[in-house]
């Protein structure tokens, strides 16, 4: 009992904290649980798509955001070439594959060269990244690379506007199926009904969870889990360490731009300059809210801190405006526990590191 | 080879002082008025220049640049914002904020100093992520706390301090008037180019005391330090603490010339700006001088001044917004994938 | 010393003398210096003139008038980033708070700095290209005259040298050789010196203690007879004495 408490102190704290939140918010269950199996449905992608490099001893990758940045490229060419429902989505995965794979292996060089310092290279990669995201999209789209659609450039004829529609193809995956249950009458499952459940988009985001467990039965999964331990001993054994940690964030990459292109389906347009800012920390706060650590992380924790999160994230305006008088303190709120759950969780981790020799 | 020019300048400082001179050409030949440009770089230098000298005790100390600056901002702008709640106007305004951020900046950085003693090896990532949460949680402390000034908070209802608070007529440019003259058509910021020297002379002396000494000795050897019978945390310690103390009056002489005090999420990549400005004056992550800092300073922010007109001419006005973020971050991915110089001490 | 430790060490170190620690390399020997100096931990009794010495100090250790020149030269011994001057002078501005100018703030006089730092170059003979330039700019024996100016700035009476000639080369090994006798001769440093090559031990030292296995095995004089030394490094050499009397 106590072990499991310790072990779980992380996961059991939000989740008193959302509890609290939720009787305070003075929500629904049904919109909040409709709210949170959409959020659910749209986010876990992404939080999922930080396991790799965590196993592969790279910490939490928040260069993630290159991958939401190569899913948004493709999403504005299906946009441009008017690609529409599930073709178009189909497409835009297609296509955001090798933008992926070129930001992906940039990353894993740029990671090689700052072993040790991934975490803040990778955070800083993303505020660089989107430099030269702005650079491309603000700048150079229209003046360029030529765009037949005038509709999306501003006024100027330079530069993406700040919105861009995805009607197209918005919930390709999640309307495919909606399941809804009315009629449970079992005691334990009664708060199902009601719930409008996509199942096609939790059925893709089951088969990614076996595929990244599949993936740590290979040869390569297991490579990955010995350079995650220990470099030195790995590289002893013969495994091209380099070589392996590269393929680690070109996985993570191309996952996290299938997740964003997920996200913007369910959204239905995307915010250009805004929409893959805030992508890395949150889906990092995600994962670390259920439970994980910078150097484990499994998918049951990654699935229940996406839950927890953004169960804490719906109820929070409400429950600051309840409770404080202000839903401005609930919105900030929520940001100080998406930053201070990182940097507590990154304290933790290198306290620990330091710890361990000196009990030696 | 090693000392050769092209290594004792550092390429990144090279590209950006060609980069820097190209656009003052260009600026030139599109016929910008350079007066109000030099006047603005100085101003601009004066600004930031003690935000970036802060860097120089923790980077000294061997905790790397001072990612948890914030922890500083926000005991600074606490200060500024305590004085106009008490109605101060002219120089006594800018005193008390002063005297009121540093020693709370010097709390803050002794808490900051208890983490990061805690966490050796990884103070940048850490300090980063502190920093952003701390910036949010004072984010609800401007929503909450009880001033009643009607020049900070919100004239019809609404919750909290207002976003930016204007100084104008309490210290707005107290110090760059001061004692301030023209050359030509451009404007010296004499009182804030004194403070800035005062500033460096004060932490040169301090950085040749016994005291300085030995936080270099903890920056350069942990383990000669021990052996020297220092004791490593406390050096650290101090510098965390001296570094905030700095970035908290660092951040009130930057908002009496900038003339407003920024709240809420502003300053929440302040610490980024003044870490790039470092590294750009040919500062690694473990070294650091006080020219280093001036002359980073000088270029991140002269380029700065420059690029906005010389864009607004040549192409669109974001560019030069685009290009603060790409070469402050591009700088600091630099120097975070750097081989140090001898790496191999360890 | 992680890998390595020493255990129920009792030896007296006499003023004046140059004793020597030896023994195969791992066996526990350095232990002894880096306990004494506080770098690491350890538990006993070490009184120096009568008085004791709290242990695990190594401000203490400093203040007690002892220095070290550390095995780990690289790691702990130096300041490789730093120039020569300073690396000579750092300790004792830190423990005797010596090169500090008077006035307020006391702050480092340059020039008395780079006087003495010239005054050791020349006098241990540090080949490099001025007082300025980086340790890590020389060779292994010319780091280590700097890591032995260090330590005699301290004016110490005990010096500890730990494998002073560890890969060095012949000619600045025999110089440092010959500069630890004179500062012996000369001054009356008494000198501990911890080193894996017996060799330069017998050439130098007054005594010798073999270290062998984390226990002091016995002590010899350098005259003594190879077959004495080699029995104790082996760490037979009191079962064999014991054989021998029966």
């Amino acid at each position: 009992m106590k072990k499991f408490l310790q072990r779980n102190i992380v996961p059991l704290v939000f989740l008193v904290l959302c509890t609290i939140g939720f009787r305070y918010s003075g929500l629904s269950w049904m919109f909040f649980a409709n709210d949170l199996m959409t959020r659910l449905a749209r986010n876990s992608f992404l939080v999922i798509s930080l396991i790799i490099p965590v196993l592969a001893g790279m910490g939490l990758n928040f260069g993630i955001v290159l991958g939401a940045m190569a899913g948004q490229f493709a999403a504005f060419i299906t946009v441009v070439h008017n690609m529409t429902g599930m073709t178009g989505f189909l497409a835009a995965c297609a296509m955001s594959i090798p933008f992926a794979i070129l930001f992906g292996w940039l990353t894993g060089i740029l990671f090689n060269n700052a072993k040790g310092k991934e975490m803040i290279t990778g955070l800083i990669l993303g505020f660089f990244a989107n430099g030269l995201y702005q650079l491309v999209c603000l700048i150079l789209v229209g003046w360029v690379i030529p765009i037949s659609n005038k509709a999306l450039l501003l006024p100027s004829g330079t530069g993406f506007v700040n919105t861009i529609d995805l009607k197209i193809w918005q919930y390709a995956l999640d309307k495919f199926y909606v399941l809804r249950f009315k009629t449970i009458t079992i005691p334990g499952l009664k708060y199902l009904n009601n719930i409008n459940i996509p199942v096609l988009t939790l059925v893709v985001v089951a088969v990614l969870c076996t595929l990244v467990v599949l993936l740590f039965r290979t040869k390569l999964g297991q490579d990955l889990r010995a350079v995650g331990q220990n470099r030195h001993i790995a590289e002893v054994a013969g495994i091209k360490v380099d070589r392996v940690r590269i393929i680690a964030v070109i996985f993570s990459t191309v996952l996290a731009a299938w997740g964003q292109l997920i996200f913007l389906q369910n959204i239905g347009n995307v915010q250009v300059y805004g929409s893959h800012v805030q992508v890395g920390t949150f889906a990092v706060a995600a994962l670390l809210i259920g439970g994980a650590t910078v150097s484990r992380a499994t998918i049951g924790q990654a699935l229940l801190g996406t839950v927890l999160f953004h169960a804490l994230f719906i109820v929070s305006p409400l429950a600051g405006k309840n409770i404080m008088g202000s839903a401005q303190v609930g919105e900030y709120f929520r940001v100080f526990i998406a930053y201070g759950v990182i940097g507590i969780a990154l304290a933790l981790h290198a306290w620990q590191r330091l710890a361990k020799p000196g009990k030696k | 080879m090693e000392n050769s020019l092209l290594n004792r300048i550092g390429v990144p400082r090279l590209i950006i002082s060609l980069f820097l001179a190209f656009l003052v050409a260009a600026a030139f030949s599109y016929g910008l008025p350079m007066g109000q440009i030099f006047s603005a770089m100085l101003t601009r230098f004066g600004m930031n220049a003690l935000l970036v000298l802060a860097m120089i005790p923790t980077i000294q100390a061997g905790a790397g640049p001072n990612f948890g600056l914030p922890f500083g901002i926000i005991c600074g702008l606490v200060g500024t914002t305590l004085a106009i709640e008490l109605d101060l106007r002219g120089f006594p305004a800018l005193f008390f904020a002063i005297a009121v951020s540093i020693p709370l900046g010097a709390v803050a950085g002794w808490l900051y100093g208890l983490l990061l003693n805690r966490v050796k090896g990884q103070e940048m990532t850490v300090g980063t992520y502190m920093g952003f949460s701390i910036v949010s949680l004072m984010c609800i402390f401007w929503l909450m706390a009880p001033y009643n000034s009607p020049e900070m908070i919100w004239p019809y209802g609404g919750e909290g301090l207002r976003v930016t608070v204007v100084l104008d007529g309490r210290m707005e440019q107290l110090l760059d008037r001061f004692l301030s003259f023209s050359v030509g058509s451009v404007v010296v910021p004499t009182g804030l180019l004194l403070v800035t020297a005062l500033c460096c002379v004060l932490l040169w002396a301090f950085l040749r005391t016994r005291t300085g000494l030995a936080m270099s000795i903890v920056g350069a050897n942990p383990r000669f330090a021990e052996a020297s019978g220092l004791n490593v945390n406390k050096y650290r310690m101090l510098s965390s603490i001296i570094s905030c103390a700095m970035g908290a009056a660092g951040i009130v002489i930057y908002s009496q010339s900038y003339g407003f005090i920024q709240l809420y999420q502003a300053p929440l990549y302040m610490a980024l700006y003044s870490v790039s400005a470092i590294l750009i004056g040919g500062a690694s992550l473990q070294r650091a001088t006080i020219s280093q800092a001036l002359i980073g300073t000088f270029l991140f922010n002269a380029l700065l001044v420059i690029a906005l007109p010389v864009a607004n001419v040549a192409m669109s006005s974001d560019i030069s917004e685009i290009m603060r973020v790409i070469i402050s971050n591009g700088i600091i991915l630099y120097a975070l994938t750097r081989k140090e110089v001898g790496g191999d001490a360890r | 010393m992680p890998g390595e430790k020493v255990q129920g060490v009792t030896l007296d170190v006499k003023r004046g003398e140059i004793l020597g620690i030896g023994g195969l390399a791992g066996q526990g020997k350095i232990g002894i210096a880096n306990g004494i100096m506080g770098l690491f931990p350890s538990e006993g009794n070490v009184r120096k003139d009568g008085t004791p010495l709290p242990l695990n100090a190594p401000r203490t250790s400093l203040d007690s008038r002892m220095a070290f020149v550390s095995e780990d030269r690289r790691g702990t011994g130096l300041l490789l980033d730093n120039s020569i001057e300073f690396n000579i002078v750092a300790t004792a501005t830190q423990v005797q708070n010596k090169f500090l100018g008077g006035g307020f703030p006391s702050m480092i006089d340059t020039k008395q700095v780079t006087d003495y730092a010239r005054r050791m170059i020349k006098e241990l003979d540090i080949r490099c290209t001025g007082p300025t330039q980086f340790v890590r700019r020389l060779s292994g024996g010319n780091q280590q005259k700097v890591c032995i100016a260090r330590a005699i700035t301290l004016e110490p009476e005990i010096l500890f040298v730990s494998e002073p000639t560890r890969g060095i080369d012949i000619g600045a090994k025999k110089l440092i050789l010959d500069h630890l006798v004179k500062l012996n001769r000369e001054q009356g440093l008494t000198i501990v010196m911890t080193s894996s090559e017996l060799a330069e031990l017998r050439l130098v030292c007054d005594r010798i203690a073999i270290i062998c296995r984390g226990r002091l095995e016995g002590i010899l004089l350098p005259t003594d007879s190879d077959r004495d030394f080699g029995l104790m490094m082996a760490g037979e050499y009191h079962n064999f004495h014991r054989k021998e009397a029966v």
